[in-house]
């Protein structure tokens, strides 16, 4: 393509122009301590060599991708922010789907991790499936950090959280401290604006809002393939986001929608449509100096609908949920115990689904309905005891009990070695999971009662911290009961492997990389759909002269994998490996940043699904052009 | 092909040429975040006032080991507050932290800040960090990146109840300055 040979020599002519500026000058600390205050002040830095922290409290390999890394790696949705993480894999059949440690991929494993963003549940109540893409109920400009933690932890949040957790913590009033805005385009049709105002108003109150739109050709993301590159076909997605503290109080609300239309023929379309609402109230009070007490209201709607008409026939799905939650925390923080007593009361008072078939041959219409309602209560008691500087045990339960199921209780242990000095540290840890069917999953099951689904997992983490560099290996095993799945018979399933990671950081230049084998087994003997045998991955970041300009590179490769076909069969997928690079320029002109990136650098086509089911010769995987201008007035 | 896909390919290339010819300007001058983070660090000594004036030597403490370590142990010996030296000493939670003038913790120690806040009470102990949001629990000056550059807020509330002061030419150049902690 004409315009792409000339995007690619222009974008490395300017890469060779700003790395063959001057090096930046480092001033000795002897001559900064003779500046004066304010030019200290307007005087630009080069980042510090800093791994990101880590808030999530658990004793398994937790990744974390910063604002940084997002901004650096051109990241445009929570599911590329979570493929620069160890052992995660993407897949993207309709939606973006999360694979970790051999389990991957639709077939209700969506429902098997659970999301959080600022500790407000983000998971809809019909799949209990968490939205990635421009579907999602954040714009990632807006996040601060991303956290995944690996393993077990309904013993600390219940269902869901049962292969692992995201917890993700959104920017504050005062990270904007005015109006944003951002204008984006990229080859294959996507384009979005976003404005967002933030400010810190005074020390009782601050505030964040945002609106972002984003259009595309119907696949939110590069990785998913180009096969619908017709203009009929077509995708809109709109998230809005408010933060506001007032005092104590919290308040937080979300809403994520988004309608792929298919208009390919003229006598029939396929369009569908999901929209995800969440609002929060939070209060925390201390009662003194260790005890603090935390209240939280979480109210949730989900909404699908879907709309196909062919020449002989129409079918519409109308899909509802809604669900409100009341979370208590009593918190203890003493000089050898930190104990946390949790209480959760859930209804989810709306659970339906209608579909209606119409026949235009004979007119006739027949409809279908489920629907139902849901109750839920839980407790947890958790308590981290560190007799010594070096060791901490955490010891924490939880009871659950929902209407029509068996109650549950998820235990886990934690042993933790970490001498204050360092640099080595090691983690062992053991805990059960449970997860109950989703309402779909129940729906589905025509009214047969659905068996609880646990897992125990065990995991030993060691890791080597010292000044620039960090490693860490972890090694885990993962037992299943009998799965819910709908698709595939799978019994229970056997899970380990070993991760490895590797980052480094000095004078600018961040590099990680990490490799991770797994091997999940099934007792049916089925092989496991979308579970690869290795996930790698690579990222490079280094500034070109000064810390106004950076490269950046991000290589994924993920082992051989099955996908599930149009008929069920499955599908042996060749491995892939992707490359994309990403330029960011701060501060182009006053206030304006500019990022210019190329998804899939190498032209990779080894991978190809269609809009829902795998397809190899069907479409595959292309280069994407795209750049993002942010403007910032303070 | 749509009229609005043209345009958005030439949106690209007039930036990638723009970006190329801003390429062209000189790189800036930029100093090492830590060493500009000790420089500040020093200067916020020389801008505070204690209730009864420091000593010698001046004790600049440091919460366990931090990235900052190398950085921070060239200010030993150099001069604040006119004729006071600079001791840098390493602490542990469980010291006399009452004893030290200025009191840095980094990101590492974030867990531990309650703790330390509660040690500390209202002792005349000028409190700074680099870790996000914890001059809202307490901290009296938490240096923040912004950008390309570092500033800092202040909480006066804490500081004035430790009866400690800031110089106005100090507050003036602050991000932000909060009355205290809720």
């Amino acid at each position: 393509m004409g315009a792409g040979r000339t995007a690619l020599r222009v974008l490395l002519a300017a890469i060779a122009l700003a790395a063959l500026g001057p090096a930046p000058q480092a001033a000795p600390l002897e001559d900064l301590t003779t500046l004066p205050f304010e030019q200290l002040l307007g005087s630009e830095v080069t980042d510090a060599a800093q791994f990101a922290r880590r808030i999530t409290d658990a004793a398994s390999a937790v990744s974390v991708v910063t604002a940084q890394d997002i901004r650096d790696h051109g990241v445009r949705t929570l599911s590329e922010a979570l493929d620069l993480m160890r052992g995660l894999h993407m897949t993207y059949v309709g939606y973006a789907f999360l694979g970790e440690r051999g389990f991957g991929g639709r077939a209700g494993f969506a429902g098997r991790v659970m999301l959080f963003i600022d500790g407000i549940p983000a998971v809809d109540n019909l799949y209990d499936q968490v939205f990635l893409t421009h579907d999602a109920l954040i714009d990632v400009a807006l996040i601060d950090r991303i956290e995944y933690a690996p393993g077990s932890g309904s013993a600390l949040y219940g269902n869901n959280a049962y292969l692992g957790v995201i917890n993700i913590v959104t920017k504050r009033g005062r990270d904007l401290d005015g109006l944003q805005a951002q204008v984006s385009g990229a080859s294959w049709r996507d384009q979005g604006t976003r404005a967002s105002w933030g400010r810190r108003l005074g020390d009782e109150a601050e505030v964040l809002l945002s609106a972002t739109r984003q259009r595309d050709n119907g696949i939110a993301v590069a990785d998913a393939g180009r096969n619908v590159t017709d203009p009929a076909v077509g995708a809109q997605s709109e998230q809005f986001f408010v933060k506001a503290r007032w005092g104590r109080l919290d308040v937080q609300g979300m809403l994520a929608q988004r309608y792929v239309l298919d208009r390919r023929d003229a006598s029939s379309h396929d369009d569908h449509m999901d929209r995800n609402q969440v609002l929060s109230l939070n209060h925390d009070v201390p009662l003194n100096d260790e005890w603090t007490l935390g209240t939280r209201l979480t109210l949730g709607q989900y909404g699908f609908r879907s709309n196909s008409e062919t020449e002989t026939d129409s079918f519409a799905v109308r899909q509802d949920g809604v669900w409100w939650q009341l979370d208590q925390r009593l918190a203890f923080s003493g000089q050898r115990h930190r104990l946390a007593l949790g209480f959760q009361a859930r209804r989810d008072p709306v659970l339906r689904d209608l579909d209606t078939f119409v026949s235009k041959e004979d007119g006739s219409t027949s409809t279908g309905s489920w629907y139902e309602h849901r109750r839920a209560v839980g407790v947890s008691i958790e308590d981290e005891f560190r007799w010594r500087p070096q060791w901490r045990v955490t010891v924490g339960a939880r009871w659950d009990h929902r209407s029509a199921s068996p109650s549950a209780v998820s235990p886990r242990l934690a042993l933790v070695w970490a001498p204050p000095e360092g640099p080595w540290s090691a983690k062992l840890s053991q805990g059960r999971a449970t997860r109950f069917a989703s309402a779909t999953e129940r729906m589905f099951a025509d009214g047969e009662s659905r068996p609880l689904e646990h897992v125990t997992t065990q995991e030993l983490v060691g890791e080597y911290r010292r000044d620039g560099l960090r490693a860490l290996t972890s090694l885990y095993r993962y037992r299943t009961t009998q799965l819910i799945s709908d698709a595939f018979a799978y019994g229970a399933v056997r899970a380990e492997g070993i991760e490895t990671e590797l980052e480094w950081q000095w004078e600018g230049w961040r590099v990680r990389a990490s490799h991770a084998w797994q091997h999940a087994r099934a007792t049916s003997g089925l092989p496991m759909v979308q579970s690869p045998d290795r996930v790698g991955k690579l990222q490079v970041s280094a500034p070109l002269g000064s810390e106004r300009w950076r490269l950046s590179l991000s290589a994924r490769t993920t082992g051989t994998l099955s996908m599930p076909a149009e008929d069920d069969s499955l599908i042996r997928m060749p491995a892939t490996a992707v490359l994309d690079l990403t330029l960011v320029a701060r501060s182009l002109m006053p206030g304006v940043d500019v990022r210019w990136g190329v998804r899939n650098a190498t032209g990779s086509r080894t991978q190809a699904m269609r809009q829902f089911d795998a397809q190899p010769g069907g479409a595959s995987m292309a280069r994407q052009w795209w750049c993002d201008l942010v403007w910032s007035l303070r | 092909m749509s009229t609005r896909w043209r345009m958005a390919r030439r949106f690209v290339r007039i930036s990638m040429v723009a970006a190329a010819l801003c390429a062209l300007q000189p790189a800036w001058a930029q100093v090492d975040e830590r060493a500009m983070k000790a420089a500040l660090l020093f200067n916020f000594l020389q801008f505070t006032q204690w209730p009864i004036p420091p000593d010698e030597p001046f004790r600049l403490c440091v919460l366990g080991r931090t990235p900052l370590d190398e950085h921070l142990a060239r200010l030993e010996g150099k001069l604040v507050l006119g004729d006071r030296r600079i001791s840098v000493r390493h602490v542990e939670l469980q010291g006399p932290l009452a004893q030290c003038h200025a009191l840095y913790l980094d990101e590492s120690q974030r867990d531990r800040a309650d703790e330390m806040l509660r040690r500390l009470g209202n002792a005349p102990v000028l409190t700074i960090t680099d870790a996000d949001g914890l001059a809202d629990r307490g901290l009296m000056i938490e240096i923040r990146k912004r950008d390309l550059k570092l500033g800092f807020d202040v909480n006066l509330g804490t500081a004035r109840r430790a009866n400690i002061g800031f110089s106005s030419r100090m507050l003036k150049m602050a991000s932000y300055v909060s009355s205290g902690p809720l």
